[in-house]
Protein backbone atom coordinates (compact mmCIF):
# COMPACT_ATOMS: atom_id res chain seq x y z
CA UNK A 1 0.00 0.00 0.00
CA UNK A 2 1.67 3.38 -0.91
CA UNK A 3 2.27 5.90 1.99
CA UNK A 4 -0.15 9.02 2.46
CA UNK A 5 2.32 10.46 4.66
CA UNK A 6 6.27 9.71 5.42
CA UNK A 7 9.06 11.74 7.50
CA UNK A 8 12.45 10.33 6.34
CA UNK A 9 15.13 11.16 9.52
CA UNK A 10 13.28 14.72 10.24
CA UNK A 11 15.23 16.86 13.05
CA UNK A 12 14.20 20.40 14.94
CA UNK A 13 15.33 22.28 17.18
CA UNK A 14 14.31 25.61 18.91
CA UNK A 15 16.32 28.30 19.83
CA UNK A 16 16.74 28.56 23.57
CA UNK A 17 19.16 30.98 25.77
CA UNK A 18 19.87 29.55 29.29
CA UNK A 19 22.65 31.10 31.29
CA UNK A 20 23.72 33.40 28.73
CA UNK A 21 24.54 30.73 26.38
CA UNK A 22 22.40 29.52 23.50
CA UNK A 23 21.49 25.89 23.57
CA UNK A 24 18.98 24.87 21.25
CA UNK A 25 16.27 22.39 22.42
CA UNK A 26 15.95 19.22 20.00
CA UNK A 27 12.30 19.05 19.62
CA UNK A 28 12.95 16.04 16.68
CA UNK A 29 15.89 14.26 16.66
CA UNK A 30 16.09 12.01 13.07
CA UNK A 31 12.19 10.62 13.26
CA UNK A 32 11.17 8.33 10.39
CA UNK A 33 7.19 7.57 10.09
CA UNK A 34 5.48 5.95 7.81
CA UNK A 35 1.56 6.26 7.91
CA UNK A 36 -0.33 4.02 4.77
CA UNK A 37 -2.82 5.12 2.84
CA UNK A 38 -6.06 4.35 4.50
CA UNK A 39 -5.16 3.71 8.13
CA UNK A 40 -5.82 5.24 11.42
CA UNK A 41 -2.13 6.35 12.83
CA UNK A 42 -2.39 6.98 16.58
CA UNK A 43 0.17 9.05 17.39
CA UNK A 44 1.37 9.22 20.91
CA UNK A 45 3.98 10.63 23.27
CA UNK A 46 3.99 12.66 26.68
CA UNK A 47 3.76 16.24 27.10
CA UNK A 48 6.74 18.31 25.33
CA UNK A 49 7.63 14.68 23.44
CA UNK A 50 8.06 16.33 19.97
CA UNK A 51 4.41 15.44 18.44
CA UNK A 52 3.05 18.85 17.52
CA UNK A 53 6.26 20.07 16.00
CA UNK A 54 5.89 16.59 13.43
CA UNK A 55 2.33 17.99 12.60
CA UNK A 56 3.44 21.32 12.13
CA UNK A 57 6.52 20.58 10.28
CA UNK A 58 4.33 18.32 8.22
CA UNK A 59 1.88 21.18 7.51
CA UNK A 60 4.40 23.63 6.37
CA UNK A 61 4.03 25.85 9.23
CA UNK A 62 7.89 25.20 10.28
CA UNK A 63 11.07 23.89 8.58
CA UNK A 64 12.96 21.33 9.54
CA UNK A 65 16.91 21.12 10.24
CA UNK A 66 17.38 17.90 8.66
CA UNK A 67 15.80 15.57 6.75
CA UNK A 68 12.34 15.50 4.49
CA UNK A 69 9.17 14.51 4.59
CA UNK A 70 6.35 13.89 1.80
CA UNK A 71 2.48 13.89 1.52
CA UNK A 72 1.34 11.72 -1.14
CA UNK A 73 3.91 13.38 -3.70
CA UNK A 74 4.50 16.74 -2.37
CA UNK A 75 6.87 17.65 -0.55
CA UNK A 76 5.52 19.22 3.03
CA UNK A 77 4.17 22.70 3.21
CA UNK A 78 3.85 22.23 -0.77
CA UNK A 79 -0.16 23.94 -1.13
CA UNK A 80 -0.77 21.10 -3.77
CA UNK A 81 -0.20 18.43 -0.80
CA UNK A 82 -2.15 20.34 1.57
CA UNK A 83 -5.50 20.70 -0.88
CA UNK A 84 -5.63 16.80 -0.08
CA UNK A 85 -5.27 17.80 3.86
CA UNK A 86 -6.90 18.13 6.52
CA UNK A 87 -5.76 19.85 9.40
CA UNK A 88 -7.18 20.56 12.73
CA UNK A 89 -4.72 22.26 15.03
CA UNK A 90 -4.74 21.65 19.37
CA UNK A 91 -4.95 25.49 19.89
CA UNK A 92 -7.23 26.42 17.29
CA UNK A 93 -7.97 30.47 16.30
CA UNK A 94 -10.90 31.26 15.15
CA UNK A 95 -12.44 34.77 13.79
CA UNK A 96 -14.56 36.03 15.90
CA UNK A 97 -16.24 37.95 13.43
CA UNK A 98 -17.76 35.29 11.42
CA UNK A 99 -20.56 32.94 11.65
CA UNK A 100 -19.94 29.03 11.23
CA UNK A 101 -20.93 29.14 7.67
CA UNK A 102 -19.00 32.32 7.01
CA UNK A 103 -16.29 30.35 8.34
CA UNK A 104 -17.01 27.31 6.39
CA UNK A 105 -17.74 29.39 3.01
CA UNK A 106 -14.34 31.08 4.00
CA UNK A 107 -12.36 27.84 4.45
CA UNK A 108 -14.02 25.87 1.16
CA UNK A 109 -13.07 28.59 -1.27
CA UNK A 110 -9.46 28.26 -0.02
CA UNK A 111 -9.84 24.81 -0.90
CA UNK A 112 -10.64 25.46 -4.14
CA UNK A 113 -14.40 23.68 -3.46
CA UNK A 114 -16.96 25.08 -6.11
CA UNK A 115 -19.65 26.85 -4.95
CA UNK A 116 -22.58 24.90 -6.01
CA UNK A 117 -20.73 22.47 -3.77
CA UNK A 118 -20.57 24.68 -0.66
CA UNK A 119 -24.14 25.41 -0.74
CA UNK A 120 -24.50 21.62 0.12
CA UNK A 121 -21.70 21.13 2.09
CA UNK A 122 -21.73 23.46 4.68
CA UNK A 123 -25.44 23.09 6.03
CA UNK A 124 -24.93 19.02 6.06
CA UNK A 125 -21.67 19.43 7.70
CA UNK A 126 -22.94 22.00 10.10
CA UNK A 127 -25.73 19.14 11.51
CA UNK A 128 -23.09 16.42 11.03
CA UNK A 129 -21.55 17.95 14.03
CA UNK A 130 -24.25 19.11 16.09
CA UNK A 131 -23.89 23.49 15.19
CA UNK A 132 -27.18 23.24 12.27
CA UNK A 133 -28.95 25.07 15.10
CA UNK A 134 -26.17 27.95 15.57
CA UNK A 135 -25.06 28.61 12.24
CA UNK A 136 -25.45 31.88 11.61
CA UNK A 137 -24.07 32.99 15.23
CA UNK A 138 -20.86 34.83 15.14
CA UNK A 139 -18.06 32.42 16.48
CA UNK A 140 -17.47 35.06 19.25
CA UNK A 141 -20.41 33.65 21.04
CA UNK A 142 -19.80 30.52 20.57
CA UNK A 143 -18.34 27.65 23.49
CA UNK A 144 -14.93 26.03 23.89
CA UNK A 145 -16.63 22.68 22.99
CA UNK A 146 -18.70 24.20 19.62
CA UNK A 147 -15.80 25.93 18.66
CA UNK A 148 -14.43 22.25 18.63
CA UNK A 149 -16.61 20.58 16.77
CA UNK A 150 -16.69 23.03 14.21
CA UNK A 151 -13.06 22.55 14.02
CA UNK A 152 -13.88 19.22 12.66
CA UNK A 153 -16.27 20.51 10.32
CA UNK A 154 -13.96 22.84 8.72
CA UNK A 155 -11.34 20.01 8.64
CA UNK A 156 -13.96 18.26 6.71
CA UNK A 157 -15.17 21.07 3.93
CA UNK A 158 -13.05 19.34 1.05
CA UNK A 159 -13.60 16.14 1.96
CA UNK A 160 -9.68 15.88 2.39
CA UNK A 161 -7.55 12.09 1.77
CA UNK A 162 -5.86 12.43 4.78
CA UNK A 163 -6.80 13.88 7.91
CA UNK A 164 -3.84 15.37 10.48
CA UNK A 165 -6.25 15.71 14.20
CA UNK A 166 -4.50 17.30 16.79
CA UNK A 167 -6.67 16.73 20.57
CA UNK A 168 -9.47 16.22 18.22
CA UNK A 169 -11.48 15.39 21.98
CA UNK A 170 -9.94 18.72 23.31
CA UNK A 171 -12.47 20.74 25.34
CA UNK A 172 -15.48 18.12 23.94
CA UNK A 173 -17.65 17.04 26.79
CA UNK A 174 -18.76 13.27 26.31
CA UNK A 175 -21.18 13.34 23.79
CA UNK A 176 -18.98 15.65 21.97
CA UNK A 177 -16.23 12.96 22.37
CA UNK A 178 -18.73 10.34 21.42
CA UNK A 179 -18.96 11.78 17.98
CA UNK A 180 -15.73 12.57 17.09
CA UNK A 181 -14.99 8.58 18.13
CA UNK A 182 -18.04 8.08 15.58
CA UNK A 183 -16.96 10.90 13.19
CA UNK A 184 -13.13 9.22 13.02
CA UNK A 185 -14.93 5.42 12.34
CA UNK A 186 -17.34 6.75 9.21
CA UNK A 187 -14.09 8.22 8.04
CA UNK A 188 -12.18 4.83 8.10
CA UNK A 189 -15.27 3.37 6.52
CA UNK A 190 -14.60 5.76 3.93
CA UNK A 191 -11.61 4.87 3.57
CA UNK A 192 -9.50 7.95 4.94
CA UNK A 193 -6.29 8.44 6.50
CA UNK A 194 -5.73 9.92 9.72
CA UNK A 195 -2.89 10.77 11.28
CA UNK A 196 -4.60 11.47 15.09
CA UNK A 197 -1.97 12.19 17.75
CA UNK A 198 -4.02 12.34 21.37
CA UNK A 199 -3.22 12.11 24.96
CA UNK A 200 -6.48 10.04 25.41
CA UNK A 201 -5.40 6.00 25.19
CA UNK A 202 -9.01 4.83 25.08
CA UNK A 203 -9.75 6.89 22.11
CA UNK A 204 -6.79 5.52 20.07
CA UNK A 205 -7.69 1.99 20.85
CA UNK A 206 -11.04 2.14 19.45
CA UNK A 207 -9.94 4.01 16.30
CA UNK A 208 -6.68 3.09 15.27
CA UNK A 209 -5.18 0.83 13.20
CA UNK A 210 -1.61 1.17 14.56
CA UNK A 211 0.30 3.29 16.92
CA UNK A 212 3.45 4.81 17.39
CA UNK A 213 5.15 6.37 20.54
CA UNK A 214 7.14 9.17 20.37
CA UNK A 215 9.39 10.45 23.35
CA UNK A 216 12.45 12.78 23.33
CA UNK A 217 11.85 13.51 20.12
CA UNK A 218 12.39 10.42 18.34
CA UNK A 219 9.83 7.40 17.38
CA UNK A 220 10.47 5.19 20.18
CA UNK A 221 7.89 2.16 19.19
CA UNK A 222 5.24 1.20 16.42
CA UNK A 223 2.74 -1.25 16.71
CA UNK A 224 -0.81 -2.38 15.54
CA UNK A 225 -3.18 -1.92 18.05
CA UNK A 226 -5.07 -5.17 17.17
CA UNK A 227 -2.19 -7.23 17.75
CA UNK A 228 -1.53 -5.55 20.84
CA UNK A 229 -4.80 -6.45 21.97
CA UNK A 230 -4.72 -9.72 21.06
CA UNK A 231 -1.55 -10.28 22.46
CA UNK A 232 -2.48 -8.87 25.97
CA UNK A 233 -2.11 -11.23 28.72
CA UNK A 234 -4.80 -10.15 30.50
CA UNK A 235 -8.40 -9.88 30.31
CA UNK A 236 -11.35 -7.43 32.66
CA UNK A 237 -14.40 -9.11 33.29
CA UNK A 238 -17.27 -6.90 34.33
CA UNK A 239 -19.63 -9.00 36.45
CA UNK A 240 -22.55 -8.72 38.77
CA UNK A 241 -23.86 -11.00 41.61
CA UNK A 242 -19.86 -12.01 42.29
CA UNK A 243 -19.92 -13.63 45.64
CA UNK A 244 -17.28 -12.73 48.16
CA UNK A 245 -15.62 -15.92 48.22
CA UNK A 246 -15.36 -16.21 44.63
CA UNK A 247 -13.51 -12.89 44.94
CA UNK A 248 -11.74 -13.58 47.47
CA UNK A 249 -10.19 -16.73 45.81
CA UNK A 250 -9.83 -14.07 42.67
CA UNK A 251 -7.66 -11.71 44.77
CA UNK A 252 -5.73 -14.45 45.81
CA UNK A 253 -4.66 -15.62 42.48
CA UNK A 254 -3.65 -12.12 41.84
CA UNK A 255 -6.70 -10.62 40.10
CA UNK A 256 -7.35 -7.24 40.31
CA UNK A 257 -11.20 -6.50 42.10
CA UNK A 258 -12.81 -3.25 41.12
CA UNK A 259 -16.34 -2.68 43.32
CA UNK A 260 -18.25 0.07 41.26
CA UNK A 261 -22.21 0.54 41.60
CA UNK A 262 -22.96 -3.10 42.59
CA UNK A 263 -20.77 -4.38 40.00
CA UNK A 264 -17.46 -5.63 40.10
CA UNK A 265 -14.46 -4.93 37.61
CA UNK A 266 -11.96 -7.89 37.49
CA UNK A 267 -8.85 -7.44 35.93
CA UNK A 268 -6.95 -10.94 35.44
CA UNK A 269 -4.78 -13.16 33.66
CA UNK A 270 -6.16 -14.71 30.26
CA UNK A 271 -5.93 -18.23 31.85
CA UNK A 272 -7.94 -17.74 34.73
CA UNK A 273 -10.58 -16.23 32.53
CA UNK A 274 -12.88 -19.51 31.97
CA UNK A 275 -12.90 -20.91 35.54
CA UNK A 276 -13.74 -17.47 36.85
CA UNK A 277 -16.85 -16.99 34.21
CA UNK A 278 -17.80 -20.91 34.95
CA UNK A 279 -17.50 -20.80 38.94
CA UNK A 280 -19.65 -17.24 38.66
CA UNK A 281 -21.93 -18.71 36.46
CA UNK A 282 -22.45 -21.56 38.86
CA UNK A 283 -23.25 -19.09 41.86
CA UNK A 284 -26.01 -17.33 39.63
CA UNK A 285 -23.75 -14.62 38.68
CA UNK A 286 -24.37 -12.45 35.94
CA UNK A 287 -21.09 -11.48 33.07
CA UNK A 288 -21.69 -8.12 31.56
CA UNK A 289 -18.41 -8.42 29.62
CA UNK A 290 -14.81 -9.45 28.68
CA UNK A 291 -12.68 -7.44 27.09
CA UNK A 292 -8.90 -6.79 26.65
CA UNK A 293 -7.42 -5.24 29.78
CA UNK A 294 -7.34 -1.65 28.43
CA UNK A 295 -3.85 -1.15 30.62
CA UNK A 296 -2.61 -3.03 26.79
CA UNK A 297 -2.37 0.58 25.61
CA UNK A 298 -0.68 2.00 28.32
CA UNK A 299 1.69 -0.17 28.90
CA UNK A 300 2.80 -0.08 25.44
CA UNK A 301 3.24 3.83 25.76
CA UNK A 302 4.55 3.48 29.31
CA UNK A 303 7.17 1.19 28.40
CA UNK A 304 8.17 3.13 25.19
CA UNK A 305 8.74 5.94 27.37
CA UNK A 306 10.16 4.78 30.45
CA UNK A 307 12.64 2.76 28.39
CA UNK A 308 13.98 5.76 26.97
CA UNK A 309 17.18 6.89 28.09
CA UNK A 310 17.42 10.53 28.85
CA UNK A 311 18.96 12.72 26.23
CA UNK A 312 21.92 15.07 26.97
CA UNK A 313 20.44 18.87 25.16
CA UNK A 314 16.78 17.15 24.46
CA UNK A 315 13.39 18.70 25.80
CA UNK A 316 13.35 18.77 29.87
CA UNK B 1 -9.81 34.10 -6.20
CA UNK B 2 -7.79 32.64 -2.96
CA UNK B 3 -6.09 35.95 -2.56
CA UNK B 4 -9.40 37.81 -2.61
CA UNK B 5 -10.87 35.62 -0.29
CA UNK B 6 -8.13 36.36 2.31
CA UNK B 7 -8.00 39.90 1.09
CA UNK B 8 -11.75 39.75 2.11
CA UNK B 9 -12.03 38.15 5.21
CA UNK B 10 -8.91 40.58 6.27
CA UNK B 11 -11.23 43.82 5.09
CA UNK B 12 -13.82 42.69 7.62
CA UNK B 13 -11.47 41.97 10.51
CA UNK B 14 -10.33 45.13 10.54
CA UNK B 15 -13.74 46.23 10.22
CA UNK B 16 -14.40 44.41 13.62
CA UNK B 17 -11.09 45.99 15.22
CA UNK B 18 -11.86 48.29 18.26
CA UNK B 19 -8.88 49.83 18.17
CA UNK B 20 -9.15 50.84 14.50
CA UNK B 21 -12.85 51.96 15.38
CA UNK B 22 -11.76 54.67 18.21
CA UNK B 23 -9.41 55.99 16.34
CA UNK B 24 -11.75 56.37 13.26
CA UNK B 25 -14.27 58.55 15.64
CA UNK B 26 -11.54 60.76 16.97
CA UNK B 27 -10.84 61.62 13.05
CA UNK B 28 -14.41 62.46 12.43
CA UNK B 29 -14.00 64.39 15.16
CA UNK B 30 -11.41 66.86 13.76
CA UNK B 31 -13.24 66.02 10.33
CA UNK B 32 -16.18 68.00 11.89
CA UNK B 33 -14.58 70.81 13.21
CA UNK B 34 -12.48 71.55 10.07
CA UNK B 35 -15.68 71.54 7.94
CA UNK B 36 -16.34 74.58 10.06
CA UNK B 37 -13.91 76.32 8.59
CA UNK B 38 -14.58 75.60 4.89
CA UNK B 39 -17.85 76.75 5.89
CA UNK B 40 -17.10 79.84 6.97
CA UNK B 41 -14.41 80.43 4.20
CA UNK B 42 -17.54 79.95 2.01
CA UNK B 43 -18.96 82.88 4.00
CA UNK B 44 -16.44 85.03 3.71
CA UNK B 45 -16.06 85.38 0.43
CA UNK B 46 -19.78 86.22 0.03
CA UNK B 47 -19.26 89.08 2.54
CA UNK B 48 -16.62 90.42 -0.38
CA UNK B 49 -13.49 89.34 2.05
CA UNK B 50 -12.04 87.49 -1.33
CA UNK B 51 -8.77 87.46 -0.14
CA UNK B 52 -9.14 86.41 3.44
CA UNK B 53 -11.81 84.01 2.31
CA UNK B 54 -8.97 82.40 0.21
CA UNK B 55 -6.81 81.96 2.83
CA UNK B 56 -8.96 80.69 5.26
CA UNK B 57 -10.35 77.81 2.96
CA UNK B 58 -6.56 77.32 1.89
CA UNK B 59 -6.10 76.55 5.91
CA UNK B 60 -9.22 74.89 6.47
CA UNK B 61 -8.40 72.36 3.30
CA UNK B 62 -5.06 72.27 4.43
CA UNK B 63 -6.07 71.11 7.35
CA UNK B 64 -8.89 68.52 6.87
CA UNK B 65 -6.37 66.85 4.35
CA UNK B 66 -3.14 66.92 6.63
CA UNK B 67 -5.94 65.49 9.41
CA UNK B 68 -6.99 62.97 6.75
CA UNK B 69 -2.97 61.65 5.92
CA UNK B 70 -1.90 61.36 9.47
CA UNK B 71 -4.73 59.38 10.34
CA UNK B 72 -3.91 56.84 6.91
CA UNK B 73 -0.45 56.77 7.49
CA UNK B 74 -1.42 56.02 11.49
CA UNK B 75 -3.92 53.89 10.60
CA UNK B 76 -1.21 52.32 7.26
CA UNK B 77 1.42 51.51 10.20
CA UNK B 78 -0.63 49.75 12.75
CA UNK B 79 -2.39 47.72 10.10
CA UNK B 80 0.66 46.91 8.91
CA UNK B 81 2.56 46.20 11.91
CA UNK B 82 0.03 44.50 13.50
CA UNK B 83 -2.42 42.14 10.67
CA UNK B 84 -0.01 39.39 10.36
CA UNK B 85 1.46 39.20 14.08
CA UNK B 86 -2.47 38.88 14.93
CA UNK B 87 -2.92 36.22 12.82
CA UNK B 88 -0.28 34.49 14.20
CA UNK B 89 -0.93 35.10 17.96
CA UNK B 90 -4.75 34.35 17.64
CA UNK B 91 -3.62 31.08 16.28
CA UNK B 92 -6.06 31.86 12.78
CA UNK B 93 -3.34 31.77 10.59
CA UNK B 94 -2.83 27.92 10.54
CA UNK B 95 -6.41 26.56 9.49
CA UNK B 96 -5.96 29.69 7.34
CA UNK B 97 -2.45 27.88 5.49
CA UNK B 98 -3.56 24.59 6.06
CA UNK B 99 -4.98 25.28 3.17
CA UNK B 100 -4.17 24.57 -0.34
CA UNK B 101 -2.64 28.12 -0.37
CA UNK B 102 0.69 29.64 -0.32
CA UNK B 103 2.44 31.74 1.50
CA UNK B 104 2.47 34.46 -1.14
CA UNK B 105 -1.20 34.14 -1.84
CA UNK B 106 -1.61 35.05 1.82
CA UNK B 107 0.45 37.81 2.31
CA UNK B 108 -0.60 39.25 -0.57
CA UNK B 109 -4.15 38.55 0.58
CA UNK B 110 -3.74 40.29 3.76
CA UNK B 111 -1.95 43.18 2.01
CA UNK B 112 -5.01 43.93 0.05
CA UNK B 113 -7.37 43.79 2.57
CA UNK B 114 -5.25 46.38 4.31
CA UNK B 115 -5.71 48.31 1.01
CA UNK B 116 -9.45 47.98 0.79
CA UNK B 117 -10.03 49.49 4.66
CA UNK B 118 -7.67 52.32 3.06
CA UNK B 119 -9.57 52.62 -0.25
CA UNK B 120 -13.01 52.54 1.90
CA UNK B 121 -11.56 55.88 4.33
CA UNK B 122 -10.39 57.61 1.99
CA UNK B 123 -13.56 57.25 -0.93
CA UNK B 124 -15.81 58.46 2.32
CA UNK B 125 -12.87 61.09 3.09
CA UNK B 126 -13.05 62.08 -0.40
CA UNK B 127 -17.49 62.32 -0.88
CA UNK B 128 -17.18 64.17 2.50
CA UNK B 129 -14.52 66.35 1.41
CA UNK B 130 -16.34 66.85 -2.08
CA UNK B 131 -19.58 67.67 0.35
CA UNK B 132 -18.57 69.76 2.44
CA UNK B 133 -17.09 71.69 -0.88
CA UNK B 134 -20.54 71.64 -2.65
CA UNK B 135 -22.53 72.42 0.50
CA UNK B 136 -20.48 75.68 1.20
CA UNK B 137 -20.50 77.10 -2.01
CA UNK B 138 -16.83 76.49 -3.61
CA UNK B 139 -17.53 73.77 -5.46
CA UNK B 140 -15.26 70.99 -5.80
CA UNK B 141 -10.95 71.34 -6.30
CA UNK B 142 -10.11 68.72 -8.50
CA UNK B 143 -6.28 68.59 -6.66
CA UNK B 144 -8.45 67.11 -3.48
CA UNK B 145 -8.60 63.81 -5.40
CA UNK B 146 -5.08 64.15 -6.47
CA UNK B 147 -3.94 64.93 -3.09
CA UNK B 148 -5.93 61.69 -2.18
CA UNK B 149 -4.05 59.21 -4.64
CA UNK B 150 -0.88 60.56 -3.07
CA UNK B 151 -1.84 60.24 0.79
CA UNK B 152 -2.94 56.07 -0.95
CA UNK B 153 0.45 55.60 -2.64
CA UNK B 154 2.32 56.82 0.48
CA UNK B 155 -0.15 54.97 3.21
CA UNK B 156 0.50 51.23 0.79
CA UNK B 157 4.38 52.30 1.41
CA UNK B 158 4.13 52.87 4.86
CA UNK B 159 1.76 49.70 5.40
CA UNK B 160 4.64 47.65 3.05
CA UNK B 161 7.40 49.07 5.20
CA UNK B 162 5.40 48.22 8.59
CA UNK B 163 4.81 44.69 6.72
CA UNK B 164 7.92 43.84 5.81
CA UNK B 165 9.56 44.52 9.38
CA UNK B 166 6.25 42.63 11.15
CA UNK B 167 7.43 39.60 8.85
CA UNK B 168 10.88 39.80 9.93
CA UNK B 169 10.88 40.58 13.22
CA UNK B 170 7.31 41.74 15.58
CA UNK B 171 5.41 44.58 15.20
CA UNK B 172 6.70 46.87 18.10
CA UNK B 173 9.91 46.89 16.26
CA UNK B 174 8.10 47.38 12.73
CA UNK B 175 7.00 50.38 13.92
CA UNK B 176 10.28 51.71 15.72
CA UNK B 177 11.85 51.22 11.98
CA UNK B 178 8.78 52.95 10.25
CA UNK B 179 9.51 56.15 11.99
CA UNK B 180 12.85 55.71 11.48
CA UNK B 181 11.89 55.64 7.66
CA UNK B 182 9.74 58.31 7.92
CA UNK B 183 12.00 60.70 9.55
CA UNK B 184 14.95 60.14 6.92
CA UNK B 185 13.34 63.28 5.29
CA UNK B 186 13.98 65.35 8.25
CA UNK B 187 16.94 64.12 9.63
CA UNK B 188 18.85 66.07 7.05
CA UNK B 189 16.87 68.83 7.63
CA UNK B 190 17.42 68.72 11.78
CA UNK B 191 21.15 68.71 11.36
CA UNK B 192 21.18 71.52 9.32
CA UNK B 193 20.72 73.79 11.91
CA UNK B 194 23.66 72.22 13.55
CA UNK B 195 26.19 71.62 10.73
CA UNK B 196 25.73 72.59 6.96
CA UNK B 197 28.30 69.88 6.25
CA UNK B 198 26.98 66.90 8.03
CA UNK B 199 23.65 68.00 6.87
CA UNK B 200 25.20 67.54 2.93
CA UNK B 201 27.15 64.13 3.88
CA UNK B 202 23.59 62.66 5.10
CA UNK B 203 21.31 64.22 2.84
CA UNK B 204 23.31 62.35 0.19
CA UNK B 205 23.46 59.13 2.04
CA UNK B 206 19.66 59.02 1.85
CA UNK B 207 19.53 59.97 -1.68
CA UNK B 208 21.81 57.03 -1.94
CA UNK B 209 20.21 54.55 -0.25
CA UNK B 210 16.95 55.80 -0.94
CA UNK B 211 16.66 57.54 -4.01
CA UNK B 212 14.17 60.55 -4.12
CA UNK B 213 12.95 59.27 -0.97
CA UNK B 214 12.43 63.31 -0.27
CA UNK B 215 9.38 62.73 -2.79
CA UNK B 216 7.31 60.75 -0.15
CA UNK B 217 8.26 63.43 2.21
CA UNK B 218 5.17 63.79 4.62
CA UNK B 219 5.96 68.04 4.56
CA UNK B 220 6.35 68.02 0.76
CA UNK B 221 3.20 66.45 0.49
CA UNK B 222 1.50 69.19 2.69
CA UNK B 223 3.58 71.54 0.06
CA UNK B 224 1.62 69.81 -2.90
CA UNK B 225 -1.94 70.19 -1.04
CA UNK B 226 -1.69 73.68 -0.30
CA UNK B 227 -0.51 75.19 -2.93
CA UNK B 228 -0.74 73.23 -5.85
CA UNK B 229 -0.29 75.19 -9.07
CA UNK B 230 3.01 75.70 -7.66
CA UNK B 231 3.88 71.60 -8.29
CA UNK B 232 4.14 70.55 -12.16
CA UNK B 233 2.38 67.58 -13.58
CA UNK B 234 6.37 66.15 -13.46
CA UNK B 235 6.61 66.04 -9.93
CA UNK B 236 3.61 63.91 -9.16
CA UNK B 237 4.19 61.79 -12.10
CA UNK B 238 7.74 60.89 -10.84
CA UNK B 239 6.63 61.05 -7.06
CA UNK B 240 3.94 58.60 -8.16
CA UNK B 241 6.61 55.92 -9.52
CA UNK B 242 9.13 56.41 -6.74
CA UNK B 243 6.43 55.55 -4.63
CA UNK B 244 5.13 52.86 -6.28
CA UNK B 245 8.89 51.72 -6.90
CA UNK B 246 9.22 51.89 -3.16
CA UNK B 247 6.10 49.91 -2.52
CA UNK B 248 6.78 46.81 -5.08
CA UNK B 249 10.70 46.86 -3.12
CA UNK B 250 9.08 46.33 0.68
CA UNK B 251 6.06 44.21 -0.60
CA UNK B 252 8.83 41.77 -3.14
CA UNK B 253 10.99 41.63 0.60
CA UNK B 254 8.10 40.80 3.01
CA UNK B 255 7.06 38.32 0.98
CA UNK B 256 10.78 36.94 0.36
CA UNK B 257 10.80 37.40 4.33
CA UNK B 258 8.00 35.28 5.14
CA UNK B 259 8.73 32.32 2.51
CA UNK B 260 10.88 30.45 5.16
CA UNK B 261 9.30 32.11 8.23
CA UNK B 262 7.66 30.18 11.59
CA UNK B 263 4.05 30.95 11.96
CA UNK B 264 4.25 29.66 15.48
CA UNK B 265 3.96 32.57 18.10
CA UNK B 266 7.46 33.22 19.87
CA UNK B 267 7.65 31.71 23.05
Amino acid sequence: MAAALRFDEVSKSYPAWRRLRRRPVQALDGLSLEVEDGEIFGFLGPNGAGKTTALHLLMGFIFPDRGRGRVYDYGFGDPRGRLRIGFLPENLGFYRYLTAEQLLWYYGRLNEVPDWSLQVRVPDLLEKVGLGDARQRRLGGYSRGMLQRLGLAQVLIHDPDLLVLDEPTSGLDPLGRRLVRQLLLELKAAGKTIFLSSHLLSEIELVCDRVGVIHRGRLQRVGSVRALLEASSRMELTVRGASPALLDALRQQGAEVYEQDRLHRIVLDRDQQRPAIERLWQEGGELLSAVPARSTIEEFFLEAVEDTPPEPGGPR
Amino acid sequence: MKVWAVAWNTYRGLLHNRALLALSLFFLFIFVSSAGGIYFAARLSEAGAAEQARRLFAQSIGSLLNTNAVFSFILAAFMGAFVLPGEIKSGTILPTLGRALSRSQYLLGLFLGINLLLATYLLLVAVAAAGLMLWSGVGVEPYLLLGLVYVVLIANVVAAIAFLFSVLVNPQVALVALAFFLSLGGLAASIRLVSQVWAERVEAVVDYVLPAWGLLNYSDYLQVTRTPAARSAEFFAVGLAHGLDYLAVFLLLALFAFRRRSLLPPS
